[in-house]
């Protein structure tokens, strides 16, 4: 549980402008990147600490040191709700400056992504007066020649191992740890992107996408929108309808068969996970998407994707429910389909790791009302981990996992015991909340993915 | 907190998965250390482990604990208008096979086909060139501009498919392929469409010569400074060995397939490495067999000696008159042992076959070991085995012609695995044959009652000095001339005592040399 640090600084009015902001003596604007000071949190009335991720000037004002903008990190929680905000925003007094060797640092990294001259000529000038300030502390000047070369180093990765290799990592780290595309429109909801997408070139600079709801095609100005959906005649996705169920219906989508398709929802869904690679091409994959339908046709509410023959036995690779349609219990609805589509094939899976904070919570949800349900059943005696994964098609690593997470799993007299006491398993089941949205397994109309019949069709 | 740790670890064996557990149902009947939270280990527990932390936030409407995220707002009017309320729900569930009649419902492309959508360049430009105000100008509406740039690429994508198949049919003719950036060049060119060609296809969407050369014109140039197509399904993907995070949906190709997703070729290559991994199995095979082969007769030969030694023992402790029953009884031990002994295989100028018979071991005559793999009838195709027969045919013939090189020729066969020896230890003068140097003995102290006299010093392994009070293979004390009667009795006193002779040898008075 975060709560905020500093109370004192609760009720502090946000001034009107970053002009009225009155500055304390020994602070310099603008402000270090790596700085850490108190933060109003998404234009409310709580301050949380932050840490400086970049910054930039205003672009109508520029080279105003109050108006520079900052991009900051709240530290008690995720990145997603990493945000640029403004001097007015901060708690000034509780500023801490980053340490010497951290300012050296940041310097060649801001230049690396830097494409716009006028602006890496405004980078420059920053780094001209945080470099006075470092001499100033006291620091040699030789530790930051070696930041700087250090980031031009960067530029060239060894192609061989560039995959793997630490410092491409961590440039690709460095230039995603601002969202490229700040929010999207995507259907009837505007909404705040949560990580970095990597978009073709062309939309660099865009901060804004409009997404069409149907094709998932992504423009930059709504009048390209509105002409896409003029020329859009089908209101539901490609592919294939596996299941339908009042206003809920899946469609299974082939990547190969539907490759723009299939690469739209990537880029949109990058941009709401953060673990998510789009190195490989979709052909792999089959996409699941969870739609609601109205008299607007297919409304794309979330999707997973799942591999199309996974040699570690995953039965999804990435989940997500798109933000306006969380909490609803369509998350706890995408895991257990995953699951049903796994007991029709007969085989035992488990989600690609790692998840999300979001994914873990949704998934040992499942797990836990999946396994409890079956241990509370009185006349039950003895049971294997083998017969839960059997019932349940849940890995039998994860149901262990989950037992030990629900401190179920005893030692005793040499021997595992599972404790089931009857008020243990209800206050546990009350924890994991309830089912979300049902899947009625008898409304899935779905034959497993066949490579050698997919095979034989393609050749025809 | 290190005792609670240790007392755990016994307990960390992985829980056994088949194994029927009982379910307790009192509450009381388990003890709360009895409870195993997170230390069974498992494959999945660092997987787990690099799971993000959930960070959560009090909500202040439900007050409940939650994971905080970004605001979900309405686009509310424009989107009423945007997207026309106008779907009709099939009883049947949208299926390709449903809508095989009716292709367009098939992907949601657009109404008459129309894919390409106009980008930020193209209309600014369409606005620049509909505010010109020059005599001849004719506007032009966005709908015909995006359909005549459609058709561009459509035009220019087919024509480059037909170049590009025709280069890539004389490079394979000339031993070569077509590289990535040779293809993404064809791609991006503009030249395979020649403008009238161009013209023509555009002159059925307007029929205005000033439009249509305008138009071209502007795509020639935006193509020119894109240097890709500007379909995104005509693009090429990117390079497979290109690492750059930021291009992406490469294909996935064999090399650089990520570690994670390995998968398994069913091809010429694939079957020709499972070959060679036979082979070496099969190799590695008569090599044990060989070791185990060695073992066993060191075993026999130490089962052999322990008879003797306990003969022996008998022959001297035990009274005359069981004498004949002690010879009878070793006769037959003798019997018994040379009836189960193996016949030798014949080594000498001859084959030794091992892993019944699918394998042999020769010597070439340039005193190189060769082995001779012959395949399994039952695990491989009976063409590949005739094959293989030749050529073992062939080996024999050649070795009885007496060719030189005749393993070396094989050694490029892959049916031929050539054995190479280890390579000879270097003659080295071993460490402990050595004696130290008196100088540096003197420094030793013997326990009392211990002379210097009567031991001899060796450097023993590590470097440590040891000193020997009998020849640890004839058993003879070491003394020195003057103290011969004391020596005597040292041996007399051991050579009852069968272990402190032991201890003698090899401890103690060892020292850091």
């Amino acid at each position: 549980m975060v709560k905020p640090k500093d109370n004192t600084s609760e009720n502090k009015k946000r001034p009107k402008s970053n002009d009225e902001v009155i500055v304390p003596r020994d602070v310099s604007l603008p402000l270090d990147v790596n700085s850490r000071l108190m933060c109003r949190f998404r234009s409310g009335d709580e301050f949380y600490m932050v840490k400086i991720i970049e910054k930039r000037d205003d672009p109508d004002k520029p080279e105003n040191a109050k108006h520079v903008e900052y991009y900051v990190h709240y530290e008690a929680f995720n990145r997603r709700l990493d945000t640029w905000v403004s001097l007015m925003d901060f708690d000034l007094g509780t500023l801490e400056k980053p340490r010497t060797k951290e300012v050296a640092d940041a310097q060649p990294s801001k230049e690396d992504g830097e494409k716009d001259p006028k602006k890496k000529k405004q980078k420059r000038e920053n780094n001209e007066k945080n470099d006075v300030k470092v001499e100033n502390d006291g620091v040699a000047a030789e530790n930051k020649m070696k930041g700087h070369g250090g980031g031009h180093g960067n530029a060239h990765p060894d192609p061989e191992h560039a995959e793997f290799d630490p410092r491409a990592l961590q440039e690709h780290e460095e230039f995603t740890k601002v969202r490229n595309i700040l929010s999207i429109e995507l259907g009837n909801h505007e909404m705040d992107t949560w990580y970095f997408s990597p978009f073709p070139p062309e939309y660099n600079g865009t901060k804004k996408l409009y997404f069409c709801e149907y094709t998932l095609a992504f423009f930059k100005r709504k009048e390209q929108l509105q002409r896409h959906l003029k020329k859009c005649t089908v209101q539901h996705p490609p592919g294939e309808e596996i299941y339908r169920n009042g206003k809920i219906s899946f469609f299974e989508i082939d990547g190969k068969k539907h490759k723009m398709f299939c690469q739209n929802l990537c880029y949109l869904a990058k941009l709401f996970l953060d673990h998510k690679t789009l190195y490989y091409d979709v052909d792999l994959f089959l996409f699941y998407v969870l739609c609601e339908w109205d008299e607007r046709g297919y409304h794309v509410v979330g999707y997973f994707s799942k591999e199309k023959c996974s040699e570690e036995g995953y039965n999804l690779a990435c989940i997500l429910t798109l933000p306006p349609y969380q909490r609803k219990g369509y998350g706890k609805l995408l895991i257990a389909f995953s699951y049903e589509l796994s007991k029709k094939e007969g085989k035992v899976g488990t989600p690609e790791r790692p998840l999300s904070d979001l994914g873990l919570v949704s998934y040992r949800g499942y797990w836990t009302r999946e396994l409890l349900a079956l241990l509370a059943d009185p006349n039950r005696q003895f049971v294997s981990i083998k017969d839960l994964s059997d019932l349940t098609m849940i890995k039998t690593e994860d149901i262990i996992t989950t037992l030990q997470h629900l401190n179920l799993l005893a030692y005793q007299k040499g021997a595992y015991v599972i404790c089931a006491a009857p008020d243990l398993i209800q206050k546990h089941l009350k924890n994991a909340g309830g089912p979300g949205v049902r899947v009625d397994a008898k409304k899935i109309i779905w034959t497993p993915y066949n490579a050698d019949k997919e095979y034989e069709k393609y050749r025809g | 907190m290190a005792s609670l740790a240790q007392q755990r670890s016994y307990r960390n064996r992985p829980i056994e998965v088949t194994q029927q557990l009982s379910i307790v149902r009192d509450p009381n009947a388990i003890a709360e250390d009895q409870i195993v939270s997170r230390e069974v280990s498992h494959a999945h527990k660092q997987l787990d482990k690099e799971n993000e932390e959930v960070l959560t936030k009090e909500n202040e409407k439900t007050k409940q604990q939650e994971i905080p995220i970004p605001e979900v707002l309405k686009v509310g009017l424009r989107y009423e208008k945007d997207y026309k309320p106008s779907y009709e729900q099939d009883e049947r569930y949208l299926r390709s096979r449903a809508t095989a009649g009716r292709p367009e419902l098939e992907t949601p492309t657009t109404a008459d086909g129309v894919e390409y959508d106009l980008d930020n360049d193209d209309e600014d430009w369409l606005k620049k060139y509909n505010s010109s105000k020059k005599e001849s100008h004719v506007p032009l509406d966005e709908d015909d501009f995006e359909r005549m740039l459609w058709k561009l690429e459509l035009a220019c994508g087919e024509a480059n498919e037909r170049v590009l198949a025709v280069t890539a049919q004389q490079a394979q003719e000339k031993g070569s392929a077509l590289s990535y950036q040779d293809r993404c060049a064809a791609l991006a060119s503009t030249s395979n469409l020649p403008k009238d060609s161009a013209v023509e296809v555009l002159a059925e969407i307007v029929n205005k010569q000033s439009v249509i050369v305008a138009v071209y014109e502007y795509w020639v140039e935006k193509r020119k400074s894109t240097q890709k197509p500007c379909l995104r399904r005509l693009q090429p993907p990117p390079a497979p060995n290109d690492t750059n995070p930021f291009n992406v949906f490469r294909p996935r190709e064999k090399i650089h397939r990520p570690q994670t997703r390995r998968r398994r070729e069913n091809d010429v290559a694939g079957y020709e490495k499972l070959l060679r991994a036979r082979d070496s199995l099969v190799v590695a095979r008569a090599a044990l067999q060989l070791t185990q082969r060695r073992e066993t007769r060191k075993h026999e030969i130490f089962e052999v000696e322990r008879a003797a030694q306990k003969l022996l023992i008998d022959l001297r402790h035990e009274p005359k008159s069981e004498m004949e029953r002690i010879e009878k009884e070793a006769k037959k031990e003798d019997e018994e042992r040379a009836k189960k002994e193996l016949p030798e295989l014949p080594i000498k100028g001859k084959n030794v076959a091992l892993c019944d018979g699918h394998l042999e071991i020769f010597k070439a005559n340039d005193n190189t070991w060769a082995i001779v793999t012959e395949p399994d009838e039952s695990e491989i195709i009976a063409a590949n085995k005739r094959e293989k027969q030749a050529l073992l045919n062939k080996n024999k013939r050649s070795r009885q012609q007496k060719e030189a090189e005749d393993a070396k020729k094989h050694k490029a066969g892959k049916e031929v695995v050539l054995y190479e020896p280890p390579p000879e230890i270097p003659d080295i003068e071993m460490l402990f044959a050595k004696i130290p140097l008196g100088s540096a003995l003197r420094r030793f102290q013997l326990p009392l009652g211990q002379l210097k006299e009567r031991c001899k010093a060796r450097v023993g392994r590590c470097g440590r000095v040891i000193f020997d009070r009998k020849d640890p293979i004839s058993r003879e004390a070491y003394y020195c001339e003057e103290d011969d009667e004391g020596s005597f009795d040292l041996n007399n006193h051991h050579s009852n005592n069968v272990t402190d002779d032991w201890q003698a040898n090899f401890d103690p008075y060892a020292f850091l040399y």
